[in-house]
């Protein structure tokens, strides 16, 4: 009778219990190598840092992952290939959607939405740093917002349409400073931002401070777009904190937020695939080993997980979209 | 700073006399790099690209043994073609194959490409040897090169090159002109879509390669069709090898030009953003602007194969010491090294430089070694690619054509490759026909983007204001020799016209 | 004999044709980009380097079409022909540009018949162009070549060439 019937349910139980194991143990994701999808040309920042990190990953998920090229339109070939592939997990992509993912979206009619990933964690946030070179003639912020207010005294030089073009000139804005005061020269990338930079070729420069590294020994850095100083650089001084003198308060706008993508389908149609991968990637990035390594490198090493992660990616698109009217 | 840091050198030589594996993978890695560079339509760049995988495994050093003997070979590969059936196996051969081809057709194959050889060989030699010897001061004089300097060079060169062969001026600089244009299509700097009508494939704009294939190559290639065999006497079509190495030697003759043509290609290929594309046809126009007997160049001047291959190979050494000075890379082969430095956690740049003095010899000795090893294992792959002459023209062009299009549709990855290689060879037939100088409308499809790039930067830095240009005298001296070669052969031809209107 | 004389005309027009083509295609070009954007950094290269196209057009068309006028009208004889041609410039003149037509249908050819089909036949069309007429010549060398090549492009490098014959990746 009753006793019956508990049996009954508790054979079921455990027989669905049993079943449903048996059935997420068959999948033997991966069984075969995946590719990480990288839109840029092989050696920038961001191509450096996911091959560092491919080789960990591959071992974390026991198969090996490859980092494939695929260049061209400022990243959209490449995001747009990645988007057309099969959310089965096999395919992964690792970029910076800001600024890049605004252009497509809102100006270029791009095939895609945001909504159509998800941010699995954005491992690095690089934040926009304010830098002058040694023989600049000016060396502080103070001095540069003097310069400023004299017409085309300064040059400065930054990435086209990058977050810090659009925090310098929202800066500039803010302080009631004519754009045109400032001799700005847009690169179009941040090889030649930097080499125009030490070269001396301007006074000052703004860059993502993650992944400039390179230049560090040559410039002074004055100044930070964050919340607060950054221990690796103690001498840039946070906006806000900069500005209080001056009456104005900015938003904090991010530099690029180098992410792992994956498409939202793999996460509705393999769910346990998508969530061994994010496990196993967590525990690359957690790992002692991991850590060392990319802090010898230089490379962004956090983990937020996805939701925090497409938070903060959802956030900085929305600004950059409020504030794209500075570049026109 | 000391010049030469003995210390570090000694350091270097133990690295180098620690392991065999280095120089294990140079030989494999040299074949590699001939090969890809010889296939027309692949790129030294994509080679390297494709080879970044296998260094996976490596340690640094090898890595970059590995990776550096690819860009070597690829640096001679693309002579080959050039030389036998004149198509550049890369855009660094370009001018190899103006007077390498028609030294074919002499029956001279084994001579050019010998001499070719050894003007590659030695060309990397020398520039590693100025790297070594430089690589303290190496590349702050790049950094001063401002927008307004590398627009000029930009254009000095083009004008350089629209008179590169003699023939008609106004036509040179027209396709030149055209060429610039057209390399501007595509995304523009204000994020306009400009020219592409519609195809998303035209988005970064003309691809490159194909387009050159066709300009230079597949034309000559259909006027070729009137020959049974490349070369024309069957006495001369011999593949010998004592001839290869007596070309191989005979370079001693050319040292002048040799020496020209390492000390141009290591500048302009520590150049960021040029390399050695431009590098050689720069070369040759200069070889051919103080020689003697400017007219034998394009009829089989071995100078011209000299300095041509001499520039493209020592623009490896700028390229490399612009890397390691500044962690930044010259063009699309350095930058995959950069990326392979990176999987190794290494970024290059001066604090990369002053901590492993040891390891950065090391890497020049290494590819020192490599130029030696380069002569060995080039001379093996020509004798073995030499076989071609042999071959009838009736199978020969369109196997080539056939060949070109696969290489266009691999590199480009869709049928934007093919249909380019397509127009421009229609397009290079007519302007070689008509002397519209089809290498003038070469360079400027490649450097179109890179001067409207520098016009931007300029107008930018001097925030509208021209007189800024007054402030910065090496852009005035650009200036002064840009007006000069412009205005010296257009006076030339107008007292030439009047001259002979006066006597008839 | 009268499409000889065209083509031989059409010849001597050459230069003034090709740099009739570029005009257009300059001007098409400069059009598109003003509409895209009349911004200065967009329009920076590309007047100034119109603009030249325009001189130096005018400066060609002159020179060819004036002194020809005056050559013709002093001595009755025609103009200088064009460099590269010869006796032969009718006849091989037609054979090169079927083969150039050829490339051309081959490029735009290939997304439909596949890379493998379209070079088979690019190759006979070249052979037979040049005087080959033997089936067995001309099957036999198009054939293993055209298919070698297509199974390399797609087993060795790996490119998503169309194909019909040959299995695609």
């Amino acid at each position: 009778m009753n006793s019956w019937k508990s049996l009954k349910g508790a054979v079921l139980t455990l027989g669905l219990a049993l079943g449903g194991q048996a059935a997420y143990a068959q999948d033997d994701y991966p069984n075969k190598p995946i590719e990480i999808t990288a839109p840029y040309d092989a050696g920038g920042a961001t191509d450096r840092m996911v091959r560092h990190l491919a080789p960990f990953l591959a071992e974390a998920l026991g198969t090996p992952v490859n980092v494939v090229n695929r260049p061209g339109g400022g990243t959209l070939t490449g995001t747009v290939y990645f988007h057309n592939q099969p959310a089965d997990g096999y395919t992964v992509m690792f970029i910076p959607p800001t600024p890049y993912f605004v252009n497509h979206i809102e100006v270029m009619n791009a095939p895609f939405k945001l909504d159509d990933f998800i941010f699995v964690n954005a491992q690095e946030v690089a934040q926009s740093l304010m830098v002058v070179p040694k023989e600049s003639q000016v060396q502080s912020f103070d001095e540069i917002i003097e310069g400023l207010k004299e017409p085309g005294k300064l040059s400065a030089a930054v990435i086209t349409g990058s977050s810090e073009h659009i925090s310098l000139l929202l800066m500039m804005e803010k302080l009631d400073i004519p754009a045109e005061n400032l001799r700005l020269v847009t690169y179009d990338g941040g090889g030649p931002t930097r080499t125009a930079i030490i070269g001396g070729q301007v006074d000052f420069g703004m860059v993502p401070g993650q992944g400039s590294e390179v230049i560090f020994d040559q410039v002074n850095k004055i100044m930070v777009v964050a919340d607060e100083t950054n221990p690796d650089w103690p001498d840039a001084t946070p906006i806000n904190e900069a500005l209080k003198s001056y009456g104005v308060e900015m938003p904090i706008l991010d530099s690029s937020v180098r992410s792992m993508v994956v498409l939202a389908k793999l996460k509705e149609e393999y769910p346990d695939r998508y969530q061994k991968f994010v496990d196993a990637y967590k525990s690359v990035v957690e790992s002692e080993e991991y850590q060392a390594s990319a802090k010898e490198g230089n490379y962004g090493r956090d983990w937020r997980g996805p939701e925090a992660s497409t938070e903060l990616v959802k956030r900085n698109y929305g600004l950059l979209v409020e504030y794209s009217r500075l570049l026109e | 700073m000391d010049l030469i840091d003995f210390g570090a050198v000694g350091l270097a030589l133990g690295i180098l006399g620690t392991s065999w594996v280095p120089w294990a993978v140079i030989i494999p890695g040299l074949f590699a790099g001939l090969a890809g560079g010889a296939l027309p339509g692949i790129s030294g760049t994509m080679i390297i690209a494709l080879m970044l995988p296998f260094t996976l495994y490596m340690d640094f050093f090898t890595a970059v043994m590995f990776l550096t003997s690819v860009f070597t070979g690829a640096g001679f590969g693309g002579a080959i073609p050039a030389i036998l059936i004149n198509t550049p196996g890369t855009t660094a051969s370009v001018s190899t194959a103006f007077d390498g081809f028609p030294m074919s057709r002499q029956g001279r194959h084994n001579e050019a490409l010998g001499i070719g050889l050894a003007a590659s060989t030695i060309g990397t030699f020398i520039s590693y040897l100025v790297l070594f010897l430089l690589i303290n001061y190496a590349s702050w004089a790049v950094l001063k090169l401002g927008p307004f300097e590398m627009a000029m060079v930009a254009i000095w060169g083009i004008t350089m090159i629209a008179t590169l062969r003699g023939g008609n001026f106004e036509r040179g600089i027209l396709a030149g002109i055209f060429g610039l244009m057209i390399g501007t299509i595509g995304i523009g700097p204000t994020g306009q879509m400009r020219g592409t009508f519609g195809f998303a494939e035209l988005l970064d704009g003309i691809p490159v390669v194909p387009a050159m294939i066709g300009l230079l190559a597949t034309a000559e290639l259909f006027n070729l069709a009137r020959s049974r065999y490349i070369v024309e006497k069957q006495e001369d079509r011999v593949i010998s090898f004592s001839r290869i190495l007596q070309g191989f030697a005979g370079v001693r003759e050319y040292w002048k030009t040799l020496l020209r043509g390492s000390m141009i290609g290591v500048f302009v290929g520590a150049i960021p953003g040029v390399g050695a594309s431009v590098a050689n046809l720069i070369s040759y126009a200069d070889a051919r602007r103080i020689s003697d007997d400017p007219e034998s160049f394009g009829k089989g001047n071995p100078n011209g194969v000299v300095a041509s291959e001499s520039a493209n190979s020592s623009s490896e050494g700028g390229a490399m010491a612009t890397l390691l000075a500044l962690g930044l890379p010259g063009g699309g082969g350095t930058a995959v090294l950069l990326a392979a430095f990176a999987m190794h956690n290494i970024t290059g740049g001066p604090r990369f430089i002053a901590d492993n003095k040891d390891i950065v010899y090391a890497i020049l000795f290494g590819n020192m070694v490599q130029c030696l090893l380069l002569v060995i294992v080039g001379l093996l792959f020509i004798r073995i690619a030499v076989i071609i002459v042999k071959v009838p023209i009736l199978y020969l062009v369109p196997s080539v054509i056939v060949l070109a299009m696969a290489g266009s549709y691999a590199l480009i990855g869709n049928i934007m490759g093919p249909l380019t290689l397509a127009v421009f060879s229609i397009v290079g037939w007519l302007f070689a026909r008509y002397e519209f100088a089809p290498p003038a409308a070469v360079v400027g499809l490649l450097l179109g983007a890179f001067v409207e790039r520098q016009f931007v930067y300029s107008h930018q830095i001097s925030g509208g204001d021209l007189s800024f240009i007054f402030g910065r005298p090496i852009a005035l001296v650009m200036l002064a020799l840009l007006i000069a070669s412009i205005a010296y052969p257009a006076m030339k031809n107008y007292l030439r016209a009047r001259r002979s209107l006066r006597v008839g | 004999m009268k499409d000889r004389s065209f083509l031989t005309q059409l010849d001597r027009l050459g230069p003034v044709l090709v740099t009739l083509a570029v005009l257009i295609v300059a001007l098409a070009y400069m059009g598109d980009a003003y509409a895209a954007s009349k911004r200065i950094h967009n329009l920076i290269m590309l007047v100034p380097m119109t603009a030249i196209v325009v001189v130096l057009a005018a400066i060609i068309f002159i020179k060819e079409l004036g002194f020809r006028r005056i050559a013709s009208r002093d001595t009755g004889e025609p103009a200088k022909p064009p460099a590269s041609s010869g006796d032969k410039a009718g006849a091989s003149a037609s054979a090169i540009a079927a083969m150039m037509m050829g490339l051309l249908a081959y490029a735009i050819a290939s997304p439909w018949i596949g890379f493998d089909v379209a070079s088979i036949l690019f190759l006979a069309f070249c052979l037979f162009i040049q005087g080959e007429r033997r089936l067995v010549v001309l099957a036999g060398f198009s054939i293993p070549f055209g298919l070698a090549i297509t199974w390399l492009l797609i087993n060795g490098a790996r490119s998503p060439v169309p194909t019909m014959i040959i299995p695609g990746l």
